[in-house]
């Protein structure tokens, strides 16, 4: 039977970006942090308590996979995430609700396009 | 130094969370490294810290159902043999302990209310009912006719030497005082000992309990079927009267004489509490208190010159060689001393309602006079 994935939505903006930066790559918490600031062009950073609060919380709810430390990397202390095919559905359906948002949101703005005087 | 309080800080987050992100989280304090950055990176910490005791309790402990394979069917169970709580969690709990005991502490010390025990104080005190029966019937005999052998019922042995001495025939009382009760309020028990005077150097000494307002024994004749007498208890006639010899308006006038006396005994002498002023338990007329007032000399072998003053609603009396004392109302001309109470002193009047005399009863003796001058 396939899980409704709605009644996790809507996401936090944290875990929403969290889960934008997990969809390509796997990365340590540190990149994570950096590719949110990244994807918002320096509006938006996460702190290291609140990144790791969220992912705790993500992956309680196995929408992220923690997958430990990468023998590539330098720094023995990483640990890596990856996003899982739950995870994965949620975000889909947090971007279909957000696309509805922004429908929903330029249709009105248009109607209610202000006349010139 | 930032770094040093941020591991500090680190150190206090729940230990789930503490062993699972914690390397990481000091992995990204070095990669950014210190100054501004390092800084708000200690501010975020420390909003993790709150953040993670207040609102993140469902992730203080591991779920160990998870990490036993195959456990998801089958019951698990904990062993306490080798657990031993962290230094850190001892320290938190004496600081949280420490905390609640001086708010509680500080909290009774600035409350507004305190208990304190107050012990009650009984005294004896000897009451006389404020009544006269009639001549014929105080005449007739010592003892009243058919009220002493009522109030017999509920007899027991006085064995009070004290007692027995203050109403020791030796001293006889007039006829008046033959219906007085020694009242006494037994602090361990709420009860009334109401101890009756030799009527004659004949009649035995007896004393009749009284329960207060629930139960009087003092009996009247006309419920005197519903007294249970023992046959040690039985009511003892009294010179041999029997109620047919005794016409009919004395026995009204004894029925009445033994409802007062019953009333004068149920209600008993006030107790005070120690740490409360004295509140006398009957008011008296200035007019009155003034008819007291004079100088009285007790009769021979003593003489003792006896000043009775009245000072502030208040009557005063002056002893030779001792000091004033306060006299405090008790029932119609009888004061008890205000220090003493077990001292009391009774002003007589003559027939014509004057006061011309008193009785100063004293330690266990007792001393009479007459009025001096006003």
């Amino acid at each position: 039977m396939k899980e409704d994935l709605n009644l996790f939505l809507p996401l936090s903006s944290a875990a929403l970006h969290i889960l934008l930066s997990l969809a390509s790559d796997d990365l340590h918490g540190y990149a994570i942090m950096q590719e949110v600031s990244r994807q918002s062009q320096g509006q938006y950073k996460l702190g290291p308590g609140t990144l790791y609060d969220n992912l705790q919380k993500l992956i309680e709810r196995r929408f992220v996979q923690e997958l430990g430390h990468r023998a590539d990397d330098d720094d023995p202390r990483r640990r890596y995430y990856r996003l899982t095919l739950r995870g994965r559905g949620v975000f889909a359906a947090e971007l279909a609700r957000l696309e509805e948002v922004v429908r929903e949101g330029k249709l009105r703005l248009h109607l209610a396009k202000p006349r010139r005087a | 130094m930032l770094r040093f309080f941020y591991h500090w800080l680190l150190r206090f987050h729940p230990a789930r969370f503490r062993e699972r992100f914690a390397e990481e989280m000091s992995s990204i304090f070095d990669d950014v490294g210190g100054g501004l950055a390092g800084a708000k990176l200690v501010a975020d910490a420390f909003l993790s810290l709150v953040r993670q005791w207040t609102v993140r309790s469902e992730y203080w402990e591991e779920k160990a159902v998870l990490s036993v394979p195959g456990a998801r069917n089958s019951p698990v169970f904990y062993t306490f043999e080798n657990y031993k709580p962290r230094k850190s969690a001892l320290i938190e709990g004496a600081i949280l302990t420490w905390t609640v005991c001086a708010v509680v502490f500080l909290a009774i010390k600035h409350s507004k209310v305190h208990y304190m025990y107050v012990p009650s104080v009984s005294f004896d005190s000897v009451a006389e009912p404020d009544f006269k029966l009639p001549k014929s019937t105080a005449n007739s005999s010592p003892t009243p006719v058919g009220m002493l052998p009522r109030t017999q019922s509920a007899i027991e042995p006085q064995t009070n030497s004290s007692e027995r001495n203050r109403l020791s025939p030796e001293r006889p009382m007039p006829s008046k005082a033959n219906s007085a009760a020694a009242i006494s309020v037994s602090r361990e028990q709420p009860r009334f000992d109401v101890k009756l005077p030799k009527s004659t150097p004949s009649s035995p000494p007896a004393a009749v309990r009284v329960r207060p307002r629930t139960q009087s024994v003092l009996e009247s004749g006309r419920n005197s079927s519903e007294t249970n007498y023992s046959s040690s208890e039985r009511p003892i006639s009294s010179h041999g009267h029997s109620s047919a010899g005794v016409s009919e308006s004395q026995e009204q006038a004894r029925l009445d004489a033994s409802s007062k006396l019953r009333r004068a005994t149920t209600i008993g002498p006030p107790v005070q509490s120690l740490g409360q002023p004295f509140v006398p338990a009957t008011r008296i007329s200035k007019e009155t208190l003034l008819s007291y007032v004079g100088v009285y000399l007790t009769d021979a072998p003593d003489k003792l010159t006896v000043v009775i003053t009245a000072e502030d609603e208040h009557l005063l009396i002056e002893i030779p060689g001792e000091q004033k004392s306060m006299l405090v109302p008790v029932h119609g001309a009888k004061f008890a001393f205000s220090d003493a109470q077990d001292n009391w002193i009774q002003f007589m009047k003559n027939d014509n309602g004057a006061v011309d005399g008193l009785r100063v009863h004293r330690n266990g003796s007792e001393l009479r006079g007459h009025r001096k001058t006003n």
